[in-house]
């Protein structure tokens, strides 16, 4: 499911980056630029190569090439008050607004 | 008559004065082409080693910013070897690093080397003069109802090509309906792209337009396309226990 939506986002016009430590795949992540807004999603580290900066590395990758292309902002959604959320402020992400998930039951 | 000395002092302080140059302008090919293969540098706030890729990495991403860097040149000081030079100097800098903004002031000792007739920096370290000065907290970004909008824009962007990606991928049936500045989509079972998105910027949704929305995912549950809550994965799945009818992200 996960690599499905990873390819349909990339048919969206989300780039694919990979993080290779000693030639070996270490991790994965997209991005998609539109409006001056990169989007970063999908981030992942293999569990044999967290630690080693790879998510960093990845991050960095990424916002760089958004700077390049002339972005203004970058956007990281993540779970409130989740490990993602304090890894982004720790990069110095800013919290800018709380999104409302709404859900329904019959 | 400049003396051989004298020319190779001059070159490499130009070198020292385009490495600041460089950071200043957050210029990273530039810094690539002055930094040595093996350069490292000792940070002045944190003692921590950083290595060629790691500052490169740090500048190009922003994540690293020269703000301000004021060179004391009446104080800086350069010897010669043969292919070696030491340049001893004081700066002022304010540094932003990942949001956080330091002002200081410190000595710093460059070590050159010089490689197929260029100057390149091989090692850089400095120690504060003084106790260095946080800024009182950067001001986070303020994110208002325009900027939330062109996010929301171009995150129902994002659902609804994927969506119409996935079924095309997959050939499965499922939807995608703009509504108030969103999108609402169903890409198929358990897909992450079941959602409404981005609602709300274009106006507020009508009763008439959600309930087609709350029928439309009606009918992708009917034909056992439902995500939500997962249905057993049994072979003999009849119908689905819930369904999702309306969802803002």
């Amino acid at each position: 499911m996960i690599v499905g939506a990873e390819r349909d986002m990339a048919a969206a016009g989300a780039v694919r980056y990979a993080a290779l430590r000693a030639g070996i795949i270490a991790g994965g992540a997209t991005m998609r630029i539109a409006e001056g807004i990169a989007q970063l999603t999908g981030a992942a580290t293999a569990p044999a190569h967290r630690r080693r900066g790879v998510h960093t590395a990845l991050l960095s990758a990424r916002l760089a090439d958004a700077g390049a292309a002339g972005c203004e902002v970058a956007v990281i959604t993540t779970q409130p008050g989740s490990k993602s959320q304090q890894n982004a402020q720790h990069q110095g992400f800013d919290l800018l607004y709380t999104r409302a998930v709404l859900t329904k039951q019959p | 008559m400049e003396s051989a000395h004298d020319i190779g002092a001059g070159e490499v302080l130009a070198c020292d004065e385009s490495f600041f140059t460089a950071l200043l302008a957050a210029d990273y090919e530039l810094l690539g082409t002055i930094l040595a293969d093996d350069f490292l540098v000792i940070d002045v706030l944190s003692g921590q080693v950083a290595r060629r890729e790691e500052l490169l990495g740090a500048i190009s991403s922003g994540q690293l910013r020269f703000a301000e860097v004021t060179r004391h040149a009446e104080e800086r000081s350069v010897r010669l070897r043969d292919s070696a030079a030491v340049v001893a100097g004081r700066t002022r800098m304010v540094v932003r690093y990942r949001g956080d903004e330091v002002a200081v002031q410190s000595r710093y000792t460059h070590v050159y080397t010089r490689e197929n007739g260029r100057w390149r920096l091989m090692s850089a370290q400095g120690t504060p003069t003084c106790a260095p000065r946080r800024s009182a907290g950067r001001v986070p970004l303020f994110c208002d109802t325009a900027l939330a909008g062109r996010i929301e824009r171009v995150e129902a962007q994002l659902i609804a090509q994927s969506s119409e990606a996935a079924r095309r991928r997959a050939g499965t049936a499922g939807f995608v309906i703009p509504i108030a500045g969103g999108v609402a989509s169903f890409a198929g079972e358990g897909s992450p792209f079941n959602k409404v998105a981005g609602l709300g910027f274009g106006g507020v949704p009508d009763a008439a337009a959600l309930d087609e929305i709350e029928k439309a995912f009606a009918a992708c549950s009917r034909r056992g396309l439902t995500s939500w809550p997962r249905a057993p994965p049994t072979p003999t799945h009849k119908g689905c226990p819930g369904m999702r009818s309306s969802r803002a992200r």
